[in-house]
């Protein structure tokens, strides 16, 4: 899904086989995590509609005729150990999260809004879903607010933004991004510069070659991001992402320019 | 250009609102959560014939739905999808229409399929022959001209009642496979033709660099229409290599 608020000037299949899987909303949302082993009680305000376990589906052995405590239920389900995660879910809270959300057509909001809308409204209120191991709030260190913080207190505007992940001959991503006031308003890819400003790879003379073409091209540069395949994934999902950085720069495999204090 | 394949798929509209009546979560957001399929199922006991509710995933490979698009796509035989629905002048256009049907469809849906297959068109349904409206009282367009599983004339055309095990088998009959195919059922081959002109589109849609063989009959030349360049001539065959996540487009030039 990308958000109409964008101006899309071109994303090569290339990039985009490597960014599609980010623009699936529910990874930032959800609590159960692909391939884990949990336990999923539905009830409506205490009364049990159904269990399923994730791995050998509805369970009627699982049972209360009325469910007050759901965080009691589902840490002491947990305590079993017969499953990673244990959720007790209230339909009616459900409904709630879908009505609210949905209720005021709101044609200036963003997609990332909107969704984190729906994550507040989903798990603001503990007692309608009861996660145990809770939902840790954020998505591998990042969060909403801190990434939007950064956005929004760029020092220029417009700002240019690249991120640049390497394969052995080729970049796999090549994305740029264009901010004004907060918001990414545009997006292209590297097919949009001089073959020659990416010939040295990950290295100093790329980053400053980008810099420049960046700068006459589309907006200032405020942060840019050149690395191997390794180090982007250890960066999104290690939650100190500096200690990656610095480790992959002193190996060649990471090199960097940000003009913002969070990185 | 413009496409025009043979066959058409209809989603049973009925089915998929079945599906959403057996469904406890039907709000907006669930299916993004993680929750598994069977939390949001309602166990209703409408004493039904077939497995409704799974002949109404469309997401599934193994159902007569899946079935039978999984036959045509290994076959290289381009389709159209639409549902239950669409009227009679636009099923006319296609000699080949397939319908998953269970216990219950629309009294004007089964009508109008009945018509298509009466002036001339081959209809494959199944698992179920529909015996009921989606009010689920009584209603026998289809099963009062059908008596049997298997192939059934009326009028200038044919029903083809079939389980999902007769799904391949009567679609190679009946579907037309066209002159290119290729051996590697993971890559799709659609092509497109008018009086001047033949395309064949290529995709490979997985994560890996593949090569397949594209078969046809006689000498053929291949020229790239899009993106590369360059001439591919075979007789009978020609190997082609597709990064991961690519599509090739050829025109045929001889």
């Amino acid at each position: 899904m990308i958000d109409p608020h964008w101006e899309l000037v071109d994303l090569d299949p290339l990039t985009w086989r490597q960014i599609g899987r980010f623009f699936d909303p529910g990874q930032y949302l959800r609590a159960a995590q692909p391939g884990e082993h949990g336990l999923f009680i539905l009830h409506e305000r205490g009364r049990m509609l159904r269990v399923v376990d994730s791995q050998t589906g509805v369970r009627r052995d699982i049972t209360l005729d009325v469910l007050d405590n759901p965080q009691e239920y589902a840490r002491l389900l947990y305590a079993r150990g017969e499953w990673q995660r244990v959720h007790v879910i209230d339909k009616a809270h459900l409904a709630l999260v879908a009505r609210v959300a949905q209720e005021t057509p709101q044609d200036d909001r963003t997609l990332d809004e909107y969704y984190h809308q729906v994550y507040q409204l989903l798990w603001g209120n503990t007692h309608s879903y009861v996660s145990v191991p809770a939902h840790p709030r954020h998505w591998h260190g990042w969060t909403y607010e801190q990434i939007n913080h950064w956005l929004s207190t760029l020092p220029f505007s417009p700002a240019s933004l690249a991120l640049g992940v390497f394969g052995d001959n080729h970049w796999l991503i090549g994305l740029i991004l264009v901010c004004e006031h907060g918001q990414i308003r545009k997006v292209t890819t590297f097919e949009a510069l001089d073959a020659a400003t990416l010939a040295h790879g990950i290295a100093p003379e790329t980053l400053a070659a980008l810099s420049q073409q960046l700068e006459e091209t589309f907006a200032p540069p405020v942060g840019l991001l050149l690395c191997t395949q390794d180090v982007f994934t250890a960066w999104l999902e290690q939650e100190e992402k500096m200690p990656v950085l610095l480790t992959a720069r002193q190996q060649n495999q990471a090199h960097w320019l940000s003009l913002s204090s969070v990185q | 250009m413009r496409r025009m394949p043979d066959v058409l798929i209809l989603l049973n509209f009925d089915l998929g609102r079945y599906a959403a009546l057996a469904s406890s979560l039907h709000f907006a957001h669930t299916d993004l959560y993680g929750f598994p399929r069977e939390l949001f199922q309602v166990e209703l006991d409408l004493h039904l014939r077939w497995a409704n509710a799974y002949e109404a995933d469309e997401h599934l490979c193994d159902n007569w739905l899946g079935t039978v698009i999984g036959r045509l796509e290994a076959r290289s035989i381009d389709y159209d999808l639409s549902d239950t629905h669409l009227d009679l002048a636009r099923l006319s256009r296609y000699p080949l229409v397939c319908v998953p049907t269970v216990d219950f469809m629309d009294a004007a849906d089964q009508a109008r399929l009945l018509t298509y297959a009466e002036r001339g068109g081959q209809l494959i349904i199944g698992p179920g022959l529909p015996y009921l409206d989606p009010t689920l009282s009584p209603c026998e367009v289809l099963q009062e001209h059908i008596s049997a599983p298997g192939r059934t004339e009326v009028g200038a055309g044919t029903i083809w009642w079939i389980t999902q095990e007769d799904v391949p088998a009567t679609v190679d009959a009946l579907a037309n496979p066209g002159e290119y195919s290729c051996d590697d059922c993971q890559m799709q081959l659609v092509c497109q033709t008018n009086n001047q002109c033949t395309l064949l589109f290529i995709a490979n849609s997985t994560a890996r660099q593949r090569s397949t063989v594209i078969r046809f009959p006689g000498m053929r030349r291949l020229r790239a229409a899009w993106g590369e360049t360059g001439m591919r001539s075979g007789e009978g065959e020609i190997v082609v290599k597709l990064e991961p996540y690519s599509v090739q487009i050829w025109e045929v030039v001889a």
